[in-house]
């Protein structure tokens, strides 16, 4: 949180010195943007729709982080299919298979050193990751969605999920009801056949 | 026009009747009514037509045929509805019920055969109901994920399940069917691609079930979110079967309550349910347990000629000793 002194007790000014100081020193539009995030990550939210504020910033956060995992994700693979290329070249400049054989060969280099690769934790750490960063990025475009589409007076997921949470606890007492007729119909028999006997 | 478009990609090819409907599942019975009974719980990943791939290729053909009365529980995909049904409501509702209808119907618990994640189900229900089951079959069942070479559970316990869910609702099925394929892509890939050019010459028998495969494959259900979370924080990331601290609905689920016998199978070579994750079994039940393993994969137990050779085969002897041992000895399950 932006904090600051005196008569600027937001520190607003403060941010906007340090912005033109980033700005200044960025030597791409890049860098620019990337400063400015940086600067004005820790702003507090002010005037109207703060929640929605809120949620432009995190899909903001959460689209850099998904790109950020997409990134990494792709270079690891990048370089695992070329450690496989350079082995599948390496072995039909060794002997002189014929075209046919080719997919095969390939299919034999590259699937155990892909189920190794697999087991890194490294490459288990960016899957995982790149699931991760996609289910906040779309949890949050998903409550953004919700938000316009309820100010259109639209159905919205979250009120379906309403309906559906509703649903599912009618349905567990409904359950829970009839396992108490079974039960005292089970007792009504036992009596029965105890009158019975 | 697409020369597969006239083929029957998603029906089972066994003849089979509907005898009931629960919440969330039809029960299907394959068999002679007066045979003895056995209840299959398939996973609620992917659709059980795999299980009826082909007459020469169906578990349920192979089953009936060895004097064994086949039931399906066949899972009804959820919608949007449907998001928050937990294990509890397949356990405690879906399967209860079809239980206690066979047991209704044949005057004998049946035994349950759970499939894959169908496995986890079927020990449950057999865990916090021990006296209405006959024994208990698992076929590829992940019932300990504590191996390091378990893949699936490694890269499972870094995922945070609950933000998945809150993006997703349900979980969609065509993106895990996805998920599981990069596990082996290369295999599902070019392998079995590059056998299309065999299918030239193929009989219109061995191209439908080429396609079933493949439709099978890519064209799983969607998954409610709410039992999908469950499964994976608790039997993946916890590990809570095995460990003895899982709770269905609040009430403690302990695989040493099962006291039925229990036959467990599972493949060599499986890159979903490793042996690491299916094996040993025996010594976590209370019951008699015999383990089977089998080379292949995880669908050469479902689809493999040595598993319908020998597998099933077994398992129908098991079962029909399992009636014999029980016959005129109706559990003492409340069967209204």
């Amino acid at each position: 949180m932006v904090t600051g002194q005196g008569n600027d007790p937001l520190g607003i000014m403060e941010l906007l010195h340090k912005s033109t100081q980033a700005l200044n020193e960025a030597e791409s539009p890049e860098a620019a943007i990337q400063a400015l995030r940086e600067q004005w990550a820790e702003m507090p939210i002010l005037g109207p729709f703060p929640q929605r504020q809120q949620l432009l910033q995190d899909l903001a956060g959460d689209s850099a982080r998904y790109q950020q995992a997409i990134n990494q994700q792709l270079s690891a693979a990048q370089a695992f299919f070329n450690d496989c290329l350079g082995e599948f070249q390496a072995s039909i400049e060794a002997d002189e298979t014929a075209p046919d054989d080719w997919a095969a060969r390939w299919i034999a280099i590259a699937e155990p050193r892909y189920e190794a690769w697999l087991d890194q934790p490294e490459t288990q750490d960016n899957i995982a990751e790149l699931i991760n960063a996609w289910s906040a990025y779309t949890k949050t475009l998903r409550a953004l969605t919700d938000e316009m589409l309820e100010d259109l007076g639209m159905p919205s997921s979250r009120g379906l999920d309403d309906i559906a949470e509703e649903l599912q606890r009618m349905r567990r007492r409904y359950r829970q009801q009839l396992n108490e007729l079974r039960a005292d119909i089970e007792a009504l028999k036992a009596a029965q056949a105890a009158s019975d006997g | 026009m697409d020369k597969t478009s006239a083929l029957d990609l998603a029906s089972y090819t066994t003849p089979h009747e509907v005898v009931s409907d629960t919440d969330n599942a039809q029960l299907l019975r394959f068999g002679d009514p007066a045979l003895p009974p056995l209840l299959i719980i398939y996973s609620l990943v992917n659709r059980p037509v795999i299980l009826d791939l082909s007459p020469k290729r169906s578990v349920m053909t192979t089953l009936r045929t060895h004097e064994v009365c086949p039931y399906l529980l066949a899972w009804r995909p959820p919608q949007a509805a449907r998001r928050h049904l937990g294990l509890a409501d397949y356990i405690l509702g879906d399967i209860a019920e079809a239980v206690n209808w066979i047991t209704r119907a044949h005057q004998q618990a049946p035994a349950l055969l759970g499939v894959c994640q169908g496995g986890v189900l079927a020990l449950c229900h057999a865990a916090v109901q021990p006296a209405s089951v006959a024994g208990v079959i698992t076929l590829a069942t992940p019932w300990n994920n504590s191996g390091n070479d378990n893949r699936l559970a490694q890269i499972a316990k870094r995922i945070d399940i609950s933000a998945l869910i809150a993006a997703t609702g349900n979980v969609r099925g065509p993106g895990l069917a996805t998920f599981f394929a990069a596990l082996k892509p290369f295999a599902l890939g070019p392998q079995r691609y590059s056998a299309l050019t065999a299918l030239a010459q193929a009989s219109s028998q061995e191209i439908t079930e080429f396609m079933r495969m493949e439709r099978w494959m890519y064209d799983g259900p969607d998954l409610a979110g709410t039992a999908f979370a469950e499964f994976a924080e608790q039997i993946y990331q916890k590990n809570a079967l095995a460990n003895a601290t899982l709770h269905i609905d609040s009430e403690p689920v302990s695989l040493q309550a099962i006291q039925a016998p229990v036959l467990n199978a599972y493949a060599l070579d499986d890159h979903l349910v490793p042996p690491s994750a299916a094996q040993d079994l025996a010594q976590a039940v209370s019951g008699p347990a015999t383990e089977m393993s089998l080379p292949g994969g995880h669908l050469s137990l479902f689809i493999g000629r040595r598993a319908h050779a020998e597998l099933y085969p077994k398992i129908a002897d098991w079962v029909l000793q399992r009636s014999n041992e029980n016959t005129c000895q109706l559990r003492n399950t409340p069967v209204i």
